[in-house]
């Protein structure tokens, strides 16, 4: 068959469908539309050629109100504690005690990951609207300056440790025997026996320019404590042996001492920049620590915590730093010890 | 009181005209939307829709001239959508073995003449709707394969990759028919 046909039998059929002129009540109802229908406004119409501009605006006013929701989040959350005047608690009918034997009190869970990740996801979906919506070039490239500042300062922010041990306090509590003799240089030395706990206090500096929100120290043995001359990446000493149980701060910032009337239990913290914050740490040993009466056993070593990790928050996202201790703790323990099966 | 006097006449001329040029293009644009759907009714329902959002899009015509070209395309927009909307309910697909029931069909009427005709019809049916849409610009408005691009929203080797395919559809039906005769 050839296309002349085949047009001709094509325009015949369509033909056979024309169904002439309209009816008069489509012209009647059509006369009817300007009086009966409202007209937009023009300020609510995007010209056509304006539509990649407002895409590309979209997409950058998205982002940067994703970054703002977030950073209000994070910055708008403040000391939960009542402060009074001159730095001091506020007062209060009762006070409860920090208590360093009540395991998990100041242990953080895992940084939670969904902000970082969200803000991911949706650079990924902004990227993928301003390729598919914008023509533009110069558009293109602001959203992708756009996008890969947002994922630096979600990598840089989460990577980049914005607190540790700077100066300030150290004041080593329960427990605390000296601080020479031991097997490491400098430790603190603590003798608490079979599972006991001891205490000690230093001051956290928020080493970065933003604030942050001190949420507690990651649990032990994911991420907690390891074996002197140890880092995050290698095993922890595990459960059988030292190990951060639980966490407090001070009642009054300028209390000298960690008694249990100067302390209360620990709740999120925020710190601003440059500041310190006093921290105190309960640490438990394990079941083969020796006490202060037989500490001189001669067949002794120890159990050595330097480094701990911090999990905090910075504009909405939580990560963790590990932060090494201002002086290692090491707690003496027997070396023939039999753990208990 | 001044100002709302002219913003009045303003808005009173701008209906008179839209309603000048639509009347004068409502029976190219009922007929159209008629042999696209193939279904009078349905058509007017399509029109009067086209004709609402063309009123409430009235401002962005910046030439007059063009108002055809420009009806035409919310038109065939319009068409378009319910085309779209009655695919969500089953249809035929266009399989030999369905082309040669049709033609049966037309045959068994009696009227070989009209039986080929027939056959085309019912495979023009069922084409997709973008498919349909620019048979009916190229052979019943003889509009020209940019003409349809621009009434169609899309680029020309589009229209022409369309245009291929259905034409390709609609010999292959009616081939079939006339074998059969």
């Amino acid at each position: 068959m050839n296309e002349d046909r085949l047009a001709a039998e094509i325009r015949s059929m369509l033909a056979g469908r024309d169904p002439g002129a309209a009816p008069a009540r489509l012209h009647v109802a059509l006369g009817q539309i300007p009086t009966t229908v409202g007209r937009p406004s023009r300020l609510m119409k995007v010209p056509r050629r304006m539509v990649p501009l407002a895409a590309g605006v979209g997409t950058v006013a998205v982002l940067a109100a994703l970054v703002v929701v977030i950073g209000l989040v994070g910055i708008g959350r403040v000391a939960p504690s009542p402060v009074g005047p001159g730095g001091s608690p506020a007062p209060q009918s009762s006070w409860v005690s920090f208590d360093p034997t009540a395991d998990g009190s100041g242990i953080a869970s895992a940084p939670n990951d969904v902000p970082a990740a969200l803000v991911i996801v949706a650079c990924g979906v902004l990227a993928v609207v301003a390729m598919v919506r914008t023509r533009s070039r110069r558009l293109r490239a602001a959203a992708s300056v756009v996008i890969g500042l947002a994922l630096i300062v979600v990598f840089s922010l989460r990577s980049v440790p914005l607190v540790g041990w700077v100066d300030g306090s150290v004041i080593p509590g329960i427990g605390f025997l000296d601080s020479t003799g031991g097997v490491v240089q400098d430790a603190e030395i603590f003798a608490v026996g079979p599972n006991g706990v001891l205490t000690y206090g230093f001051d956290l500096t928020n080493t970065g320019p933003l604030p942050i929100d001190i949420l507690g120290f990651a649990p032990d043995p994911d991420g907690g404590a390891w074996a002197v001359g140890m880092g995050p990446s290698q095993a922890s000493v595990g459960a059988a042996s030292i190990r951060v149980t639980a966490a407090g701060l001070l009642r009054d910032p300028n209390d000298c001492c960690i008694l249990p009337e100067n302390t209360r239990p620990w709740e999120r913290v925020h710190v601003a920049p440059r500041e310190h914050q006093f921290v105190i740490l309960a640490v438990r040993a394990g079941p083969c620590a020796l006490g202060r009466d037989n500490r001189a056993d001669p067949t002794r070593s120890d159990d050595v915590l330097e480094k701990i990790g911090v999990v905090y928050e910075v504009v909405g996202f939580q990560t963790m730093a590990v932060v090494t201790l201002p002086n290692p703790i090491a707690i003496p323990h027997k070396t023939n010890c039999q753990l208990p099966a | 009181m001044l100002a709302t006097g002219i913003r009045d006449r303003l808005v009173i001329g701008g209906a008179e005209e839209f309603g000048a040029l639509t009347e004068r293009h409502l029976d190219g644009a009922y007929r159209l939307a008629t042999i696209i759907l193939g279904d009078a009714m349905e058509a007017e329902d399509a029109v009067h829709d086209a004709a609402i959002a063309a009123w409430r899009s009235w401002s962005s015509l910046r030439d007059r001239d063009r108002f055809e070209a420009w009806f035409s395309r919310i038109v065939v927009n319009a068409c378009r959508d319910r085309l779209r909307s009655r695919r969500r309910r089953p249809i035929v697909e266009l399989t030999p073995d369905r082309i040669g029931e049709a033609v049966g069909l037309a045959r068994h009427d009696g009227i070989e003449s009209v039986a080929a005709r027939d056959a085309l019809a019912r495979a023009f049916a069922v084409l997709d709707p973008d498919e349909r849409i620019v048979i009916v610009l190229r052979f019943w408005r003889d509009l020209t394969v940019d003409d349809i691009a621009e009434r169609t929203g899309t680029p020309s080797g589009t229209v022409k990759s369309r245009l291929h395919h259905a034409l390709g559809r609609l010999r292959t039906a009616l081939t079939i028919a006339e074998n059969d005769q």
